[in-house]
């Protein structure tokens, strides 16, 4: 008898104290036992009492969540680009040391439509990728084989750390809303 | 530059795509709509549906964090806090768990820190009297009174005083339960513990409960 109490006042506190919720058998055993209905009568009144302690909706504390949204997203922008920023430059100090920076060979493949203003930009970033690559061939006669193949691998862990940090930073780009 | 806001940002997210979302536009919510969908809506730019799961879950996360902490000013704050990391960490979010349990174990992991931080602090407020004896400040008014909307207050005190004397592994579940308001299911995700003995703790705390309020169940 006492297994079969703690199975139905077990039931009566999932159901909340509501007979109706209960088995037949259950609610054959209820009519029987003074105690399981003392106890259902108890957890009906402790549910009643349980579920007033959420409090009532808090219009302000929902405002205050929501307007601290955009201050978080400008900050959460800024320290997100951080990695992206420092990965990229791993990134490229690995590919420079490595056999530095493919430049005017790209920049010949441009379809000839680009802008003037794109020209000139990659006209820049051209000669900057002479330098590099200048430094690096410099760099590559006296930088042993090992130091230049874990730049390598660097260089590799560079890319994979952007492209991951980029991916988490896309979410909260500046372009993403018109806030 | 590309604008991308709603669902057509949404439809390009790796996410939308698994779960298949094409919908429309979207500012007000079915209060029916799944945490899930909320959430990939939210992915893809949608304030609207962040706001929504705002007004789900607020209460609740106010209601555990303020009988977990005994401060319901408080409470809010670290409401506040845990919903400005679930949105930070929307995109990390595992759809295959519940959106319920994430946000709930991210405001538990803040109350625990916060527990911590008080634990540091109530040591820093010993201190010697002029006999040398060891002394403890009065922090009764640090509480703020988590269940001062009720309008009985001896039954609020009551209440507060037979959870709080709980042992603390009912206490959590019917924090979890109640002031949650989560279901046996969830509480079993959220523990790591099988649904039964889940179901079996809270039936013990729910007697110590009963016995302890039993002057106001009639």
């Amino acid at each position: 008898m006492e297994t079969c109490c703690d199975k139905v006042q077990q039931a009566l506190v999932e159901a909340a104290g509501e007979i109706e919720l209960l088995g037949a058998s259950e609610q054959a055993h209820l009519r029987q036992c003074t105690l399981c209905s003392e106890v259902a009568v108890g957890e009906r009144a402790l549910h009643g009492i349980l579920a007033q302690v959420v409090p009532p909706h808090d219009e302000l504390l929902e405002q205050r969540i929501l307007s601290a949204i955009p201050a978080h997203r400008a900050r959460w922008r800024m320290v997100s680009l951080l990695p992206v920023a420092a990965s990229l430059l791993v990134t490229l100090a690995g590919a420079t040391l490595v056999g530095g920076v493919p430049g005017s060979s790209l920049l010949a493949l441009l379809p000839a439509w680009s802008s003037q203003g794109w020209w000139a930009l990659f006209g820049l970033a051209s000669d900057w990728g002479v330098v590099l690559t200048a430094t690096a061939r410099a760099a590559g006669t006296t930088v042993p084989v090992t130091a230049q193949v874990t730049a390598g691998l660097l260089s590799l862990a560079g890319l994979a750390a952007t492209v991951g940090m980029a991916r988490r930073w896309w979410r909260g780009r500046l372009w993403a809303r018109a806030d | 530059m590309v604008l991308c806001w709603g669902p057509a940002c949404l439809a390009s997210t790796g996410r939308a795509r698994k779960t298949g979302y094409h919908g429309a536009a979207v500012q007000n919510h079915d209060p029916q709509l799944a945490d899930e969908e909320l959430v990939n809506r939210a992915l893809g730019g949608d304030e609207a549906a962040f706001a929504a799961l705002v007004r789900r879950y607020q209460r609740r996360l106010t209601a555990f964090l303020g009988q977990m902490l005994g401060d319901v000013e408080l409470a809010k704050e670290l409401t506040q806090e845990a919903f400005l990391r679930a949105w930070t960490a929307l995109e990390r979010f595992d759809p295959h768990y519940r959106f319920s349990t994430w946000l709930f174990r991210i405001a538990h992991n803040l109350g625990i820190d916060q527990l911590r931080r008080r634990r540091l602090a109530t040591v820093s407020l010993m201190r010697d009297d002029r006999e040398g004896e060891e002394l403890e400040l009065e922090l009764s008014d640090f509480r703020k009174d988590p269940l001062g909307h009720l309008e009985n207050s001896e039954l609020a005190r009551s209440l507060r005083s037979a959870i709080d004397e709980l042992r603390p592994e009912y206490r959590e579940l019917v924090l979890l339960r109640h002031f949650a308001a989560l279901s046996y299911q969830e509480i079993a995700d959220f523990e790591g513990m099988p649904l039964g003995t889940v179901k079996n703790k809270l039936f013990r705390a729910h007697s110590v409960l009963r016995k302890a309020l039993a002057a106001y169940l009639g």
